[in-house]
C-alpha cells in the first residue's frame, strides 16, 4: 500500500518537470553575466572568457573566410552556370576555368595594389604598424565589426587604430591570442576626432544607425563644402593625425542651428580578405601636440579657405595636401 | 526499441548542435543580406524545442545564447537570457508542440527569431548600443529573422526533429497526450 502511494507521488513529480527550475537558474546566471560584463569595463573575466572562445573558434573563422573567398571573387561564374548547353559542355568548362583564373588573377592584382598602397601609406606616414588580414565580419546584425587574423600574440591591444591603404577603417575593441575584433568607423558606437583638411575645422566623425558617417559638432561659422576631405585630427590620442577618413557628401544647416549636419562618404570599406595595417604606436610627430589642442580649442571653426590656401602656397613643400601632418610624416 | 530510437535522436541532435555551432562561428560572419545575418543558435534552440524535453530546450537555449554572446562583439548575457526564456515559452506554446511540415516549422522558427530579435533590439536601444528603433527593427531584426527562418528549413527537413507532432492536448503539456512516454518505470 505504502509502495503504491510512493509510486504515484514520483510519477507526478516527473510530469511536473517543465523546465521551470533550469529557466530560473539560467535566467539568473544570464542577468548576473550581463551585470558583470557591464561593470567590468574593457578587461575582466568575462572578456577573458570571450577571448578564449574567440581563440578556440578562430580556426573555424579562418576556414569560413577561406570558403567564402572564392564566392567574393567569382560570383559571376554562378550566374553563367545556370545557362545549360549540352553540346558545348567542354567549351563551357574551359570558359568557367578561364573566368575563375581571370577572377583569381584580378583578385591577386587587387591584393598587390592594396599591399602596395599599404606600404605607401606606411612609408608616407611613417607608421609603426603590423599588417593583418580581415577574416570575417560581425556574427551579429547589430554591430559593424570585422575580425582580423592578428591578436595579442602579435602585440595588438585594445584601442589600436586600423587602416587600409585608403584610410582609417576602425579601432580594435576585442583581442584574443590570434584574432582581434575591429569596430568600423561606420558603427553607431564609433567616434573619431576629425577635421576638415583644408580649413582645419574640428569635429567628431560618428557612425550612424543607417551605416552612414556624420561629422558632428562642426560650428556653422566654419567653412565646409561638399567634396572637402575629412582627416583625423589626432586630438583623441588614438589615431595619428592626418589619416584620410572620407569626403563630405552633403552639408546642411537649418535656421538657428549651432552645428552643421555634415554627411561624410567613407574613404574605404572593409572587405573580406582585405589587407589592413594595425597602428601599434604613435610617434611624437603623429600625436597632436599641446599647441594643436590649444588651437583646436580656441578656433574650433578652423580658418577660412582663402587663408588656408594662402598658407599652403607659402609652404615650401606644396606637394603635401595634409599640411603639417604629412610633412612631419615624410620628414621621418 | 523505444530507448534505442531515443538514443539515435539524441545523437542526431548532438550532431546538429555541433553543425550549428560551427556554422555560427565560421559561416554566419560571412553572410549578410540586406543588413540581416543568420542566427544558427536560434535554429538550434528551435530544433531542441521541436525534438522534445523542456529541460533540454531551456539548457540548450542558455548554452546557445551564451555562445552567441561570446562569439560576437555584443553584451554578454542578453541573448542567453532571451533564448533561455524564449525556449521555455516556445516549448510550452502550441507552436512549439504541434507537428507540421518543415516549411510550417520554418515559419515558426522565423516568427520566434523575429520576436527574439525585436526584444534584443529594444534591449540594445535601452543600453544605448543602438540609436534608431526603425533601423534596428527593419534593418536588422526583420531581415535576420527571415534569413534564419529560411536557413532553418534544411535543418528541419534533415530528420533532426520528428516530422509528426505529439498530438493535441487540451492541457498543453509535452508529457500529456503522448502515446509513447519517453521514460517508463518498472513496477517492483
Amino acid at each position: 500500500m505504502a509502495r503504491s502511494s510512493g509510486f504515484s507521488t514520483n510519477l507526478n513529480t516527473k510530469r511536473q518537470s517543465t523546465g521551470m527550475r533550469p529557466l530560473i537558474v539560467f535566467s539568473l546566471i544570464s542577468v548576473l553575466l550581463l551585470t558583470f560584463y557591464i561593470r567590468e569595463g574593457e578587461t575582466g573575466p568575462i572578456h577573458a572568457v570571450r577571448s578564449g572562445v574567440t581563440t578556440i573558434t578562430s580556426p573555424v573563422r579562418f576556414l569560413g573566410s577561406a570558403v567564402a573567398a572564392p564566392f567574393n571573387a567569382v560570383g559571376n561564374v554562378f550566374s553563367n552556370l545556370t545557362a545549360s548547353q549540352d553540346t558545348l559542355d567542354e567549351l563551357k568548362k574551359q570558359n568557367e576555368e578561364l573566368t575563375s583564373k581571370v577572377a583569381e588573377l584580378s583578385e591577386a592584382q587587387k591584393t598587390a595594389e592594396r599591399l602596395e598602397g599599404l606600404v605607401g601609406l606606411q612609408s608616407t606616414y611613417n607608421l609603426k604598424s603590423t599588417a593583418a588580414r580581415i577574416v570575417g565580419a560581425s556574427g551579429d546584425a547589430w554591430t559593424s565589426t570585422v575580425t582580423i587574423d592578428k591578436g595579442s600574440a602579435d602585440g595588438l591591444t585594445i584601442n589600436m587604430p586600423v587602416t587600409s591603404s585608403a584610410g582609417v577603417i576602425g579601432q580594435i575593441i576585442e583581442v584574443s591570442a590570434k584574432t582581434s575584433t575591429v569596430r568600423l568607423i561606420g558603427d553607431e558606437n564609433s567616434g573619431v576626432s576629425a577635421m576638415v583638411q583644408d580649413t582645419r575645422a574640428q569635429g567628431m566623425l560618428q557612425g550612424q544607425a543607417d551605416g552612414t558617417l556624420r561629422l558632428e559638432y562642426v560650428s556653422v561659422d566654419s567653412d565646409v563644402k561638399v567634396g572637402d576631405i575629412i582627416v583625423t585630427s589626432g586630438i583623441g590620442g588614438v589615431f595619428p593625425k592626418g589619416l584620410p577618413l572620407g569626403t563630405v557628401s552633403s552639408v546642411e544647416k537649418s535656421a538657428n542651428d549651432v552645428y552643421y549636419t555634415i554627411v561624410v562618404r567613407a574613404q574605404t570599406t572593409a572587405e573580406n580578405n582585405e589587407e589592413v595595417l594595425v597602428i601599434t604606436s604613435l610617434t611624437d610627430e603623429q600625436s597632436a601636440l599641446d599647441e594643436d589642442v590649444n588651437t583646436a580649442n580656441s578656433t574650433p571653426q578652423g580658418t577660412s579657405r582663402d587663408a588656408a590656401t594662402k598658407t599652403k602656397d607659402e609652404s615650401p613643400d606644396d606637394s603635401s595636401d595634409t599640411s603639417e601632418t604629412t610633412d612631419s610624416g615624410s620628414s621621418e | 526499441m523505444d530507448l534505442h530510437e531515443q538514443g539515435m535522436s539524441s545523437r542526431t541532435f548532438v550532431i546538429a548542435a555541433i553543425v550549428c555551432v560551427l556554422l555560427q562561428a565560421g559561416l554566419a560572419p560571412q553572410i549578410s543580406i540586406a543588413g540581416g545575418r543568420v542566427n544558427f543558435m536560434i535554429i538550434l534552440v528551435c530544433l531542441s524545442v521541436f525534438s522534445g524535453d523542456p529541460t533540454r530546450a531551456v539548457v540548450c537555449g542558455f548554452c546557445s545564447g551564451l555562445f552567441y554572446d561570446l562569439s560576437a562583439a555584443v553584451p554578454v548575457g542578453v541573448m542567453s537570457l532571451l533564448l533561455t526564456v524564449g525556449s521555455f515559452a516556445l516549448v510550452h506554446s502550441a507552436a512549439g508542440q504541434t507537428g507540421g511540415t518543415p516549411s510550417a516549422r520554418g515559419i515558426t522558427v522565423g516568427a520566434f527569431a523575429f520576436v527574439v530579435n525585436v526584444i534584443y533590439s529594444i534591449i540594445l536601444l535601452f543600453m544605448g548600443l543602438e540609436t534608431s528603433f526603425v533601423v534596428a527593427i527593419f534593418g536588422h531584426a526583420l531581415p535576420s529573422s527571415i534569413l534564419t527562418g529560411l536557413v532553418a528549413i534544411p535543418f528541419l527537413m534533415s530528420g533532426v526533429v520528428p516530422q509528426s507532432g505529439y498530438g493535441f492536448s487540451a492541457r498543453g503539456g509535452r508529457q500529456t497526450g503522448m502515446r509513447f512516454k519517453p521514460k517508463t518505470r518498472k513496477l517492483k
